[in-house]
């Protein structure tokens, strides 16, 4: 909404901030949220439908649509996925992405460069949403990747902050996988299966640990420490509720993280690849015990998850 | 639906696929073949037959997930 030539970027009655405005019942104006990358900046790949940073200024996606194989970078419109831009490209076939950029600054874009395993974000000209919000659809048979190891310095600690919506919890299927098949100390792995969630920090004694997890929209924080007992090493939260975890692979989690290529949904190898959808993926380095709180708030007030 | 042939056999149909849905830009194949017990597969496109073996499914690779 505009006054003359000017964004409004708040409304107030008295002193008491508004958060909407309707026109009748036609809402005009939205406050808009803080993004989550100006509040809690310096993320090691940050991956999302919805603008993560005001220092980003590239697009969210390529899509290629099926009609017939163009592709076309999308941006974001009031912070969000441009959908309208987006709906006229595909038209009434099916979008999909074969390039989901990095809003972190440091250029470590996800790729797919094979059609038939590209995440869909579009359905027959209708927009594949998570909670009314775009996302990515996996499916069962696709995954991307970066186009080289992800430089991480060695960090003793990280975290994941994810949106998701597990489509299958029985299968086993990768959310992430980060490691090699040989020399892969320092690598981590998040997937599902047999009705637990995992993750597995690996090094000359790795360390792994499950809990229970059920199919639907979930919001994630895993945090995982280098050089830590299995019992130290792993903390989950889900939905912002830190679950009781069990060891299935005790030892010693490597001193530090080290940089391999990162797969969204596949692990190392390219199988066992993710069955479901993810709107966002975020890691950050070092301790975020003191912002968790903060950033799940900021992703749970755009998706509402939980 | 899957395809079941050997290697040569699914880069052809890969490479037929490719072919006909002449992709631009950073898409520049239909699938990459996978080989499993000896055998090859490559994921279906149901605009582009072939006489492969059609299956379900690749088979579940029997390895240890950690």
């Amino acid at each position: 909404m505009k006054l003359g030539a000017n964004d409004i970027n708040a409304v107030k009655i008295g002193s008491t901030d508004v958060n909407k405005v309707y026109l009748g019942s036609n809402l005009v104006w939205e406050k808009s949220s803080p993004l989550l990358l100006d509040l809690y900046p310096n993320a090691v790949v940050a991956y999302s439908l919805r603008q993560l940073s005001t220092s980003y200024n590239g697009s969210a996606i390529k899509v290629r649509r099926s009609s017939d194989s163009n592709e076309q970078d999308i941006s974001f419109v009031a912070n969000d996925l441009d959908a309208t831009s987006l709906l006229s490209f595909v038209g009434n076939g099916s979008g999909f992405i074969p390039t989901w950029y990095d809003q972190s600054g440091n250029t470590n874009t996800q790729f797919q460069s094979s059609a038939s395993a590209q995440p869909n974000t579009v359905d027959s000209g209708t927009l594949v949403t998570l909670n009314s919000k775009p996302t990515g659809g996996f499916g069962v048979n696709r995954f991307m990747q970066t186009s080289s190891a992800v430089s991480l310095g060695s960090p003793s600690e990280m975290w994941i902050f994810t949106v998701l919506n597990l489509d299958d919890v029985n299968t086993y299927h990768w959310v992430y996988g980060c490691s090699a098949a040989s020399n892969f100390n320092g690598g981590f792995n998040f997937y599902v299966g047999g009705g637990d969630l995992f993750v597995c920090i690996q090094g000359a004694t790795y360390v792994q640990v499950k809990t229970p997890i059920t199919t639907g929209n979930k919001l994630l924080s895993i945090r995982m420490r280098g050089g830590q007992t299995t019992a130290n090493a792993v903390e989950i939260y889900i939905n912002s509720v830190q679950a009781t975890l069990t060891a299935t692979h005790s030892g010693t989690s490597n001193a530090t993280f080290s940089d391999f290529t990162h797969k969204l949904g596949a692990r190392e190898n390219d199988l066992f690849r993710y069955i479901g959808d993810i709107s966002e993926f975020v890691i950050k380095t070092g301790d975020q015990s003191t912002n968790r709180a903060g950033i799940e708030s900021n992703i749970n007030t755009h998706y509402t998850i939980y | 639906m899957y395809y079941k042939g050997t290697q040569a056999e699914c880069d052809a149909y890969n490479a037929f696929v490719t072919s006909g849905q002449n992709y631009i830009g950073t898409t520049t194949q239909w699938a990459e073949p996978r080989e499993v017990d000896g055998f090859w597969y490559i994921i279906k496109n149901s605009n582009y037959l072939s006489e492969m073996e059609e299956v379900e499914a690749m088979p579940i690779v029997d390895e240890e997930i950690f």
